[in-house]
């Protein structure tokens, strides 16, 4: 294809990549103009003026920290639970056979479907929505770890035990490069999992700061410019842990790309 | 990632975990201990239970009796309660992911077979799979109110997207070389769709069916928490407002098994077409 060639079809792709969006805003327009349907539709420049007041107010930022507050606390409690256990039913057979169809069970309750049974619990303060997150992580985590520590080829545990390894290098050596990659992907799905956790509890048992709380309060209000500002900061904040975890996630796991260059 | 299923469940790991490692000769209560291996953990939590609602450690409002939990569900069942929650769930769940993942199918399908449909679709389609199906529900109950359209609409979203990828991933990994020598052999549409397209896309398909299944059950059971006249969700969030958690732990413990089974179902479909597969 020749370079005009090349850009013409660029063009093209952009502009049939903006069509939809186009045609959507228009329609949301005229939508916001008709009285029958102004109620839910906002016009877009109130909108507009909605997002730069939560901005200005501080009250977007604060309900997003609290919501991130959360997935943290979640995070840094769910993960290393979830390796331990995973990593320690991988390793043992008699573990796995006495606690793998417990868990396996468990797992098979959606974790939002626990929230009115942890909110009679713990109410419906923020110990019940860390809980939520905290389960949302666990699960992934401990079915990485579990592939990983599976996926150790035996056979090299075989020669390493020949060749009289000791314990800190068959770790490092053999099974850390098995787990990681596994631990990578779950991490990855852990981390959307607690946003979206954080979320839904704070929905569910709206109460104290949050994202979700602010969306429910919204809803309740009947201010679809608030709503819609926050379905904007949820998208936006997963994107960018998505994000975030991709560039930090692909500087850890640069050996392995190494590795594959090499052959 | 692979999600293979823990402990005695894969027909793959049975033959090595049905025997304790290392076993050597014929010792019948080690080989006891390991049959009966699998059932140490319900049993302790069950006697932690007991014992915990027996010596009073927690207020009867926060833990009943895993008899009464027994004697509730046995209740719900025979008065119809719990089959018309059950009922009024599932058939939400079909008709939403019925209209989602139908729609995710036709719409992978068109991205990879037209450049101008990806393109047309691609922008929109990348950032509307950004936002969270929870996310949405505020907005959704604005535009739909409570009612049955705001659950199917959600649902849907929530099948939407993992099927549409799975189809679209499905196509694009069927090598370029085998639709070409379908070319040059000017295969008919109906052999090429049949032996190739459909072969090389379904495995895809139904691992993705797999995974927005498990979400929009999930996701459907939260609308229901939010707002609902019926439905499990809106029985769990009952029993949660009058203090029963007897009926909320009936409620999650039918909630999960509903989803072991919408999974497993599709685990069967998945071996089946292994089977069919390596045929």
């Amino acid at each position: 294809m020749t370079a005009r060639g090349i850009a013409s079809s660029n063009v093209r792709r952009w502009l049939l990549g903006s069509t939809i969006p186009l045609a959507l805003a228009t329609s949301w327009m005229i939508l916001s103009h008709d009285r029958r349907t102004s109620y839910a539709f906002v016009p877009l420049g109130q909108m507009a003026a909605s997002a730069v007041e939560l901005v200005a107010s501080g009250e977007l930022v604060g309900a997003l920290a609290a919501s991130l507050a959360k997935t943290a606390t979640g995070l840094v409690l769910g993960v290393p639970a979830g390796v331990v256990v995973g990593a320690s039913m991988g390793a043992s057979r008699s573990l796995d056979r006495a606690l793998g169809p417990l868990l396996h069970a468990f797992r098979q309750v959606p974790y939002l479907g626990l929230a009115p049974l942890i909110g009679l619990w713990f109410g419906v303060s923020d110990v019940a929505k860390v809980l939520l997150v905290f389960l949302a992580v666990f699960y992934p985590m401990v079915l990485s770890a579990y592939e990983g520590v599976r996926n150790v080829d035996s056979k090299l545990i075989d020669v390493a035990r020949v060749l009289k390894l000791d314990a800190s290098q068959v770790v490092t050596k053999l099974v850390l490069p098995s787990v990681l990659p596994h631990l990578y992907t779950g991490l990855s799905q852990a981390i959307a999992f607690a946003w979206i956790a954080t979320i839904g509890s704070e929905m569910l048992l709206h109460a104290g700061g949050g994202v979700g709380t602010l969306m429910q309060m919204g809803e309740a209000a009947g201010r679809l410019d608030v709503v819609f500002v926050g379905v904007l900061s949820v998208a936006l904040a997963s994107f960018g842990l998505d994000s975030l975890f991709g560039l930090v996630g692909r500087h850890v796991m640069r050996w392995r790309d190494d590795a594959w260059s090499r052959g | 990632m692979s999600v293979r299923s823990f402990g005695m469940s894969q027909p793959v790991t049975a033959p090595a975990t049905s025997a304790p490692p290392g076993e050597v000769g014929f010792d019948p209560w080690r080989k006891l201990g390991w049959l009966l291996l699998p059932a140490l953990a319900p049993t302790l939590l069950l006697a932690a239970w007991s014992a915990t609602v027996r010596f009073e450690l927690v207020s009867p409002q926060v833990l009943v009796p895993p008899a009464k939990v027994a004697a509730t569900f046995a209740r719900l069942l025979t008065t119809g309660e719990l089959a018309r929650h059950l009922g009024r769930s599932l058939t939400r769940l079909a008709i939403g992911f019925g209209a989602g993942a139908t729609g995710g199918l036709a719409l992978g399908i068109a991205m990879s077979t037209s450049k101008s449909v990806e393109a047309l679709v691609s922008p929109v389609f990348r950032l509307a799979r950004q936002v969270p199906t929870i996310a949405l529900i505020p907005a959704l109950i604005l535009v739909f109110g409570v009612e049955e359209t705001f659950k199917f609409v959600v649902v849907a979203k929530a099948s939407f997207f993992p099927v549409a990828l799975a189809a679209f991933e499905g196509v694009r990994q069927i090598p370029r070389a085998y639709l070409d020598v379908a070319a040059v052999n000017c295969l008919p549409t109906r052999v090429l769709v049949t032996k190739l397209l459909v072969p090389a896309t379904v495995p895809h398909v139904v691992a993705g069916v797999r995974t927005s299944l498990g979400r929009s059950w999930m996701i459907l059971v939260a609308s229901e928490l939010v707002a609902a006249d019926s439905g499990l969700g809106q029985m769990m969030e009952m029993g949660r407002q009058m203090f029963r958690i007897d009926v909320v732990m009936v409620g999650v413990f039918i909630t999960g098994a509903v989803g072991l089974a919408l999974d497993a179902g599709v685990r069967t479909v998945e071996r089946r077409l292994n089977q069919w597969q390596r045929a």
